[in-house]
């Protein structure tokens, strides 16, 4: 009775922080709440844009294992959950796919630095905010060079925090 | 008197700068010679041109990836 007691206490929790975490009004603050108290996130933030939400949260789902890999098979994994069979041959949607799971990989490494001290909540927020703003650009389906612009601006910022 | 006047003009030439024999210079270390660095000769290899070929260990290698895919939407 005991134990029943405190898991449902555990779960009421759980879901009090998460809904406290969903219903913060921007992402930044969204993204800032999930990195100070992990929660399971519902649907990720890059898959927010309408008519994509579900599958992008199916890409994320098949895809989790790939981010226990490193190096080329870390790469043939996303190519393979992203069905990216060739450069040449790669419809628009498995190339998108693709670019948000390479996003993804950056996260993982924001994640990662925060969860070691390298780098403080507020950077960690500022970089995941904004690798979620590029991964619905590209779900949006805005033009390569807007996306390449983007990044190229991130790419600097990214480079001054995670040194 | 003679003798004499030899004899100073002797120790007047003896004293004059092109009779001191010059001091051995004071013993100063060669430069060394500074050995350059080999510095290791780059060959460049065939440009990667394929996104899903690179190995993701550093996240400059994830960066390349992006922004081959994305000269893959351009083409």
């Amino acid at each position: 009775m005991r134990w029943g007691a405190f898991v449902l206490l555990f779960v009421l929790a759980s879901s009090v922080v998460a809904a406290t975490c969903d219903e913060r009004p921007t992402l930044h603050k969204r993204v800032s709440c999930r990195q100070e108290t992990p929660s399971p996130e519902l649907v990720p933030e890059a898959c927010m844009v309408p008519g994509k939400q579900d599958a992008c949260v199916d890409l994320y789902r098949r895809s989790w294992q790939c981010y226990t890999m490193s190096g080329l098979t870390k790469n043939t994994c996303f190519r393979e959950q992203a069905r990216f069979t060739s450069v040449k041959n790669a419809d628009d949607i498995s190339k998108c796919d693709y670019l948000i799971l390479l996003l993804r990989d950056l996260q993982e490494r924001v994640e990662d630095a925060h969860d070691d001290g390298s780098i403080t909540l507020e950077q960690a927020a500022d970089l995941i905010t904004s690798i979620a703003q590029i991964q619905r650009q590209v779900l949006r389906g805005e033009p390569a060079s807007s996306i390449k612009s983007t990044i190229s601006g991130f790419k600097q910022n990214y480079r001054g925090i995670m040194r | 008197m003679r003798r004499l006047f030899l004899l100073l003009l002797l120790m007047a030439a003896c004293a004059s700068e092109e009779f001191v024999i010059p001091l051995q210079p004071e013993y100063a270390p060669e430069p060394a010679r500074s050995a350059a660095p080999v510095r290791p000769v780059h060959v460049p290899g065939p440009s990667p041109t394929d996104p899903t070929k690179l190995s993701l260990d550093a996240a400059d290698d994830v960066f390349l990836a992006l922004e081959l895919t994305l000269d893959v939407f351009e083409r």
